[in-house]
């Protein structure tokens, strides 16, 4: 069969999604004006195959299932499925979200000429509660990137479980790529917190919070071997520490001594890379530390401050 | 809460991409799917055994075809909901809070909403009142006042919208794009069909005087909405043949006396007629 190479690959990792596919691919197949688009069912391993999704939807998309061996989690399913895709752009859907409107993809295809990464804002909705998240750096939700900025920097997902997007992003956003922000929403994501990877409690948060510490410094890692610029580096880690600080600040009501220490030990690696990097940079990170809080101070009541917190971090042991 | 109503004649390549649209609603659950069957070659028994897994739906079936205004008011007739919205089996639900947006705003009070539809043929956002895309009505209105689609077959959805409008219903119009009127090539209707139209056209809109006049809805606002529908006359009017131009006139010419004389008196000073409006157009 010839296959005529599209101008745009929408990658889904698909882990019993079957529940939930259908108004994914629905979302995607009213797509209006769009660029020449493939879809990638990458199917990790699960208990079934997507062969009735495919025919379903087989008349209005060009989409096609990869069937991987091993289960590999979301990241390493999105890393096949940039391997095995070819396409000048990518973007990535969870198997149950939805596209926003007819639009989402002709908006972001049309952003993201000549820039490296689109951005453009999303809804939020967690039981019934709707945010618009905008100039979100974090999650790979109503985002296109350039296949050849990442081939350049050989960037890629790893093989974590939790916040490996958040690693990603991290990692790409460190090789400083030509970003356009979009302020148009072409995605939704909805979650609920009965569901048990996301039961909103202290557990879940200091688990989540290994993953995220991990991924920053896996991100931080790979940028420095891959050459990125030391200051940039050291600016964005600093404002990874302040969010590290917030998420503290958010569980610290509930937390006994024993969670705080455990906290300490998480962050710790992170912010002994972060300090080797910064130190030749203190002056721009402590501008940025105090352009970051001073915004955000005006949510929260502080208990410990941002000093006590790393000092808090320094002295663990 | 709210019905949808699809009329669908011979829709099975289209309908699938309309449902798409609809089953990711952000207020699914508060949706109810009719689709009216208008005699249909096949039915539609598939789309619904698939579709029910994500929104309620139901096939409702005419025993004569009747066209898309009486599939309508066939769909009215077997629905019950507080409100309700009417999609054409080609077209698209535009955004995932369409339906929401709508519903927040007629829940406010208001018996009818408006918003803004794409049309792709176009290329444009419109905000139109000539056709029932993108809007919500609310059925308590509909009843207390006795409006009901007609039998044409074209201009039908002009008609009703029209009726709602100039009975006096609490309106309002929110500024996001709801609908997404698809560009069919297959349906182009050519020239000729345009022009046989307008005849129902006119007649719809004699109609709409009479009703005026017997239920004694105010004049003053058919005069001013009047004037949306020399829009849609020009567009159409260039396309016309010499001859048909000549009957076009003919009939605009009844239809400006119909109107002169239903206009009262102090009222006919502010309103163009319809003739003069053309004249200027051509030597414009």
């Amino acid at each position: 069969m010839i296959s005529i190479k599209a101008d745009l690959d929408i990658i889904i990792p698909c882990y019993n999604a079957k529940e939930t596919l259908f108004n994914t691919l629905a979302s995607i197949s009213i797509q209006k004006s769009a660029p020449k688009f493939k879809v990638y069912l990458i199917n990790d391993k699960s208990d079934y195959d997507y062969q009735d999704e495919i025919n379903n939807f087989s008349d209005v998309l060009d989409i096609e299932e990869i069937k991987l061996d091993t289960n590999l989690g979301p990241g390493g399913a999105r890393r096949e499925g940039i391997n095995r895709s070819n396409s000048d752009y990518m973007m990535f859907i969870d198997s149950d979200d939805l596209l926003y409107n007819c639009y989402s993809v002709r908006n972001l295809y049309q952003a993201v000429q000549g820039y490296d990464l689109c951005i453009s804002d999303f809804i939020f909705e967690r039981d019934g509660v709707r945010v618009v998240k905008q100039r979100n750096k974090i999650w790979l939700h109503g985002k296109i990137y350039k296949r050849s900025f990442l081939e350049q920097y050989n960037i890629n997902f790893n093989d974590t479980r939790a916040n490996e997007d958040n690693g990603f992003n991290r990692l790409v956003l460190l090789m400083n790529p030509k970003i356009k922000y979009l302020n148009k929403i072409t995605y939704v994501y909805r979650e609920n917190s009965n569901s048990i990877t996301r039961a909103n409690n202290r557990e879940y948060m200091i688990s989540g919070l290994e993953g995220f510490a991990f991924n920053m410094k896996w991100a931080m890692d790979e940028a420095l071997k891959r050459g990125a610029d030391k200051e940039v580096i050291s600016m964005l880690s600093t404002s990874v520490l302040v969010s590290m600080y917030y998420d503290f600040l958010y569980t610290i009501n509930e937390s006994n001594n024993k969670d705080i220490l455990k906290y300490s030990k998480i962050i710790m690696p992170y912010y002994l890379e972060y300090d080797k990097v910064s130190n030749d940079f203190l002056d721009s990170c402590f501008k940025y530390k105090e352009g970051v809080l001073e915004e955000e101070d005006k949510h929260y009541d502080k208990v410990v401050t941002f000093d006590e917190f790393i000092r808090m971090v320094q002295n663990y042991d | 809460m709210i019905d949808i109503i699809i009329p669908c004649y011979n829709s099975h390549n289209t309908l699938k991409n309309t449902l798409n649209s609809i089953i990711n609603q952000s207020i699914k659950d508060k949706i109810k799917v009719y689709l009216v069957d208008d005699c249909s070659d096949k039915n539609y028994n598939l789309f619904v055994e698939q579709y029910s897994k994500y929104i309620d739906i139901k096939e409702i079936r005419i025993k004569e075809n009747g066209g898309a205004g009486l599939a309508r008011e066939f769909g009215i007739q077997n629905s019950n909901s507080k409100y309700i919205m009417f999609v054409d089996s080609d077209d698209l639900l535009f955004s995932y809070q369409a339906v929401e947006s709508l519903y927040n705003e007629i829940e406010k009070g208001f018996d009818y909403v408006n918003s803004i539809e794409y049309d792709e043929k176009r290329r444009k956002n419109l905000i139109l009142n000539g056709n029932v895309h993108g809007k919500i009505f609310r059925r308590e209105y509909l009843e207390k006042n006795d409006i009901h689609f007609n039998s044409t077959r074209y201009h039908e959805d002009n008609y009703f919208t029209n009726f709602v409008v100039l009975s006096g219903a609490k309106k309002s119009l929110i500024r996001e794009c709801t609908y997404f009127y698809t560009f069919n090539k297959d349906s182009i209707t050519n020239e000729s069909e345009e022009f046989d139209r307008l005849e129902i056209y006119f007649q719809n809109m004699r109609d709409l005087i009479n009703i005026i006049t017997q239920k004694e809805y105010s004049k003053v606002r058919f005069a001013r909405y009047k004037r949306e529908k020399y829009r849609y006359l020009r567009r159409i009017y260039k396309t016309f043949s010499d001859e048909e131009k000549a009957i076009f006139r003919k009939w605009i010419e009844e239809y400006d006396k119909d109107f002169m004389q239903f206009i009262d008196l102090p009222e006919r000073a502010f309103v163009c007629s319809l003739i003069d409006y053309l004249n200027s157009i051509i030597n414009s």
